[in-house]
């Protein structure tokens, strides 16, 4: 009988810091494993334990694939430790993504906070090979110091590429030359300086906080709840929607999301917060 | 054969069944001890009995373990552990443990473990009604439920005549059993789906509808206030499952076991993501025990049926029987129906 817990195991190809006390590891692609921006793994390290991670690549790399990692607990720790050439077990992926077709014919706003870029850059990626398929592409990404920046290397390359990319610092120290508009302050703050194109869709994703605080701002610019999307974090072990951790009402984050519409998440009139 | 009249299994030869039985399987039935009503093996066949009163735990562990093993790892590879289980037979299960089978069939429907433990379990079920105080909104047993119940074979005690047993069958298995022990007076019934045509059962229909749409707080904070978070309503509920997956190494490095453990969802770490470091504070999702008997009631009253289309509460009283702080699902009920 088909068994979903069983993983595949997979090489890593290279290990990379990243910001934020992260590692980017590029795994060598298994064969039929496809998936859209927003999706995640299981990430298995027997004698550790398994841990849900989302896919920080482009889908179209046929390749590889890559997975950003912060190290903040038991089996992370164990994965920051591992080199090129070990392997690790996987399995997924799962979840429903970011709806990047919307952005076809829409403008689009990006809000990512914390480790939020990752799974959004997956997406970037897929609109930066097809650029002319979207619309406008704005980005507020808000970070506490420049040594928190996900991906620094790649904003030029994204500014090139007609990307509106928008950084914001809470204690910015000058330390890099960065080639991007750039304030000082908490994300939200981006909503005060910067013109919004119009009539977007925005894809969020961020910590809870973030959230509460940039869902508030979406309202006053006058977007509508099924516009938005945010991405969702909880607790996994199944990852199949059986062992109810990630239960929120009906849904759980593993399957119904981890990307929810913000139209949804409203619908909810339950005994606890699902953001 | 006997087209017309009905046969009966008189007690004498339903005995001698029951150690036909045991030839193949263990077999496990309800028996009143000092003070309360265990399932145990059957030892001495010519003393068995079916009885009314409801087993305090259930059957759950037979079909799915509380704690075992999912694989042996080597590195970073998995091989499947087969559950470590004997050919049983669940005796006397009640109608009310029955729609916790329905849902528990549901819940696990595509899990290979349960599967395995399920191919070499036989359920017998029985019509003796449960005289449990804290039991509620179960009716009165009538045959025209048999098709909406999985077992293998069940048996009709007669309320006039406590000796004398009508036996129905519901599976391939049941059949093939009786046809090897010799009693060909059996009735076989199709299971159809666990609800009847007319859907769930209204008053459960009412509560996930009074949950969903018209939340009250105060039920909650009440609730939050006088319980403990003990879980032990999780571990008598017959439709419970929630689990834990966590790897235990062995001796040998690199080498050692997956398990998968009954867990409950009022443990502090149920929701518990890591912080933004290892020594950072983490983060709860359900923060409060008022979010969290919230949830464990949204669980069997909302999701399940809207997961599984089967109701998740089958009304057994057990979490009442067991809670130390004297909550009573059944009250909370009609404060939740009020509101």
């Amino acid at each position: 009988m088909r068994n979903s817990y069983i993983t595949t195991s997979v090489r890593i190809l290279a290990v990379k810091d990243e910001g934020s006390g992260s590692k980017l590891f590029v795994l060598a692609r298994p064969k039929g494993f496809d998936f859209t921006s927003g999706q995640f793994v299981i990430v298995s390290l027997p004698g550790a334990g398994e841990a849900p991670i989302s896919i920080c690549s482009d889908p179209g790399d046929k390749k590889t694939f890559e997975l950003g990692v912060r190290r903040v607990g038991r089996v992370t720790k164990v994965l920051h430790g591992l080199k090129k050439g070990e392997k690790i077990g996987l399995r997924g992926p799962y979840g429903h993504g970011f709806p990047l077709e919307l952005a076809e014919k829409r403008n689009l706003l990006i809000v990512v906070g914390g480790l939020g870029l990752l799974p959004l850059r997956s997406g970037i990626k897929e609109i930066l090979k097809k650029r002319k398929k979207y619309g406008k592409v704005q980005i507020f990404y808000g970070a506490k110091t420049e040594d928190d920046l996900l991906f620094r290397q790649e904003y030029e390359q994204w500014i090139k590429k007609d990307i509106d990319f928008n950084l914001c610092l809470e204690k910015p120290s000058g330390k890099f030359k960065l080639k991007c508009p750039l304030i000082e302050g908490m994300v939200t703050g981006l909503f005060d300086q910067v013109a919004l194109a119009p009539d977007p869709i925005a894809f969020l994703c961020g910590p809870p906080v973030m959230y509460k605080f940039v869902l508030q701002k979406l309202a006053k610019a006058g977007f509508k709840d099924e516009d938005i999307y945010l991405s969702l974090e909880r607790r996994m072990h199944c990852g199949i929607g059986v062992c109810q951790h990630c239960a929120c009402g009906s849904k759980y984050v593993c399957q119904d999301g981890p990307v929810f519409s913000s139209a949804e998440l409203k619908q909810y009139k339950g005994g606890y917060n699902i953001i | 054969m006997f087209a017309c009249l009905d046969v009966f299994m008189t007690q004498g030869q339903f005995q001698k069944f029951i150690k036909f039985l045991q030839n193949d399987y263990r077999v496990y039935a309800p028996r009143k001890e000092e003070r309360e009503v265990v399932i145990k093996e059957v030892e001495d066949t010519k003393k068995f009995k079916f009885i009314s009163d409801l087993p305090l735990h259930g059957w759950k562990r037979f079909l799915i373990p509380s704690c075992h093993a999912l694989f042996d790892y080597n590195k970073e590879k998995l091989e499947y552990r087969k559950p470590e289980v004997s050919p049983q037979v669940l005796l006397g299960v009640s109608t009310i443990d029955l729609r916790a089978m329905a849902l528990y069939n549901q819940a696990w429907e595509k899990d290979p473990w349960y599967q395995e433990i399920k191919k070499k379990t036989i359920v017998i079920g029985q019509s003796a009604a449960s005289k449990e105080k804290y039991s509620f909104w179960i009716e009165k047993f009538e045959e025209d439920q048999l098709e909406h119940l999985p077992f293998d074979i069940f048996v009709v005690v007669k309320t006039d005549a406590k000796d004398k047993y009508k036996i129905f069958t519901g599976s391939e298995d049941g059949q093939r059993l009786l046809d090897e022990f010799g009693y060909p007076g059996y009735e076989h019934i199709d299971y159809v789906g666990p609800n009847q045509e007319e859907g769930f059962d209204r008053r459960m229909a009412a509560v996930r509808e009074a949950m969903k749409n018209r939340h009250n707080q105060k039920i909650w904070d009440d609730l939050g206030k006088r319980c403990i978070e003990c879980g032990k309503c999780t571990i008598a509920c017959p439709t419970c499952f929630c689990f834990d997956i966590f790897d235990v190494p062995g001796k040998e490095k690199g080498r050692g076991e997956r398990r998968r453990c009954s867990t409950a969802c009022f443990y502090q770490e149920f929701s518990e993501v890591a912080g933004v470091s290892p020594e950072a504070a983490k983060h709860q999702f359900l923060r409060t025990t008022a979010e969290r008997i919230f949830f464990w009631y949204e669980h069997h009253f909302v999701r399940m049926p809207d997961d599984y289309n089967v109701v998740g509460c089958v009304g057994c009283g057990r979490c009442s029987k067991v809670c130390p702080v004297g909550i009573n699902i059944f009250e909370e009920i009609q404060k939740i129906l009020k509101q």
